[in-house]
């Protein structure tokens, strides 16, 4: 009786638009790459014939200097500019939790840049950090011009600089994210231990951090995969130079495909496809452990 | 004790102007100098204009590149937002309230894609495969495939709050099934349907990545795409660069002014289930 209630108001056909769209143009696209990583398909023509493992080994032995070398850049991006966001961030809504006045205009400055155009932030630093730009302009001004730079140009710096922009935009994040736990933390922990003479650094270090542990974590780990995928940011700074010094696994696949060898490129895809999603379950398997050890 | 309460304000004060410095100078920066002349903007920096040239925003405005970014941008995020909303929620709908074996399986396979990335490259082929490479809706359709996964999430949540009994008695005053989700259901996810709304807005205005890749021509090329292309142009005019960089935020900077608020809870509760 209820089944039949539920089949008749609750029609399975409602489920099959986004079902349809979702199979189409999200799964097939990631299972018809593992197929394509092993022809010779090219942008030029639109027939491909199987080639086995040839474009896995252009890629991981004839190539594999760059590739790898793809991969280690977006690893440390990844680390940089997570270390950068949970740490600023954490600080930040700490400081945006005090009372004072102007305090919303502030929270929603550091919200703002989340709302952004990656391509427009990324034009914005190219102008600030270069040669001549602000940047320059200001150390020159107060006379560290030794601390000048040429922040995107740099071997050694650019990927730094680049990570620097990213957390410049999404900070505001963590923010978000940390100060809702702050928020929520319950006013009589707060009230006891301020009872039994805990200081202000007592209170943020003994109580208060441990209380947001899980948002912190979790802020920690979407800004870690979203680094492993980082890439419009790079392509509108450096564009992966100079020379290989910001290359990351898209900038490398788009570089691949420019050559028109989209099976070369696909196997570069289906590689990144694959470490992306071994991580992101990592990451979640120790969340969940984490979680479970706390009950 | 009150002295150094005084300092700790003191200190808050000042952190919070230093952080307001740091996130504004850029904005400002890029404002002021889109009403310079070309050789005023070459230092990018805070020197006054000698006159406020309005007409950079009227030469960025009337640059045909422009003008047809601006009107893609607007059919790709309009059809990218109305078309998310409507089959997630209709989705969403039988998911929450249905708790057989299809709709918890159909639900769990949306939901991996919140993980999964998105493979982007053998998208091409399946496009052109359809007759949809280069063109809006091919776009619209992919994106919407991105973001099926966690619209789907924060409305079954939602839904799910809502009490049944409204069903019944709307089944027994003899509402079908399409007309007992828009006319009693929907309605009710005006909420929820406006986070997802500027989410969808902002992700669809500023997505770069799929234009990027699955589009070969100007005729599909939406806002972020024309102005990486327009500063590749005018490499020696910051001025206008930047009063086209303004151009690009100014929509998504009027939705964030209206509708913060929104947009927080609506992060959040991607946070918190994510």
């Amino acid at each position: 009786m209820k089944s039949a209630f539920q089949s008749r108001v609750y029609p399975h056909w409602f489920l099959l638009p986004v079902a349809a769209i979702f199979t189409i143009f999200f799964v097939v696209p990631a299972a018809f790459g593992l197929w394509l990583a092993f022809t010779n398909a090219s942008t030029l023509s639109t027939r491909q014939d199987f080639i086995g493992f040839d474009n896995f080994a252009l890629l991981l032995v004839d190539n594999r200097d760059a590739f790898f070398g793809s991969i280690v850049n977006q690893i440390i991006y990844a680390i940089v500019t997570t270390i950068g966001k949970t740490g600023i961030g954490v600080a930040l809504a700490f400081l945006l939790n005090r009372a004072f006045r102007g305090r919303n205009f502030v929270r929603a400055i550091v919200y703002l840049p989340i709302m952004f155009s990656t391509i427009v932030v990324g034009i914005v630093f190219n102008f600030i950090l270069a040669q001549k730009g602000l940047l320059n302009q200001l150390l020159d001004s107060i006379g560290l011009t030794t601390l000048t730079q040429d922040w995107l140009g740099s071997f050694d710096l650019a990927l730094y600089s680049v990570a620097g922009i990213d957390i410049w935009m999404g900070v505001g994040w963590t923010v978000v994210i940390v100060l809702a736990a702050i928020q929520a933390i319950p006013g009589d922990v707060i009230e006891s231990a301020e009872l039994d003479g805990a200081n202000g650094w007592q209170l943020t270090f003994r109580i208060k951090i441990p209380f947001i542990m899980h948002a912190i974590g979790l802020a920690t780990l979407l800004t870690f995969v979203s680094g492993m995928k980082a890439f419009e940011i790079i392509y509108a700074t450096t564009g992966g130079g100079p020379g290989h010094a910001t290359e990351v696994m898209t900038t490398f696949i788009s570089k691949a495909l420019a050559t028109t060898n989209l099976g070369y490129a696909a196997s570069a895809s289906f590689v990144q496809f694959a470490l992306i999603c071994t991580i992101a379950f990592v990451i979640n398997y120790i969340v969940k452990r984490l979680e479970a050890n706390q009950e | 004790m009150t002295r150094r309460t005084t300092l700790l304000q003191l200190f808050t004060y000042l952190a919070a102007f230093v952080i307001v410095l740091i996130f504004i100078v850029p904005m400002a920066l890029v404002l002021l100098n889109s009403f310079k002349s070309s050789a005023e903007a070459s230092a990018f920096n805070f020197e006054l204009p000698q006159v406020w040239l309005f007409s950079n925003y009227l030469e960025v405005l009337t640059d045909k590149s422009v003008g047809r970014g601006l009107l893609n941008s607007a059919i790709i995020t309009v059809g990218v937002t109305v078309g998310t909303i409507l089959v997630c929620s209709i989705a969403a709908f039988v998911i929450a309230r249905r708790t057989n074996r299809m709709s918890a399986g159909v639900y769990s396979y949306l939901i991996a894609g919140m993980i999964a990335p998105f493979a982007f490259l053998p998208a091409i082929r399946v496009l052109q495969f359809l007759g949809l490479y280069n063109t809006h809706l091919g776009l619209i359709l992919v994106d919407i495939g991105t973001q099926v996964p966690f619209i789907t999430l924060i409305l079954v949540g939602f839904i799910k709050q809502i009490p049944r009994e409204l069903d019944e008695a709307a089944i027994l005053d003899g509402c079908g099934p399409f007309s007992l989700f828009f006319r009693v259901i929907f309605p009710l996810l005006k909420p929820v349907s406006f986070t997802a709304l500027i989410l969808l807005f902002t992700f669809a205005w500023n997505e770069f990545q799929n234009v990027l890749f699955l589009t070969s021509g100007s005729n599909v090329w939406t806002m972020p795409m024309t102005v990486f292309n327009f500063q590749g142009l005018h490499t020696y005019n910051y001025a206008l660069v930047c009063a086209n960089l303004i151009v690009t935020i100014l929509p998504v900077l009027v939705v964030y002014l209206f509708s913060q608020k929104y947009i927080m809870s609506g992060i959040m509760s991607g946070a918190v289930k994510g």
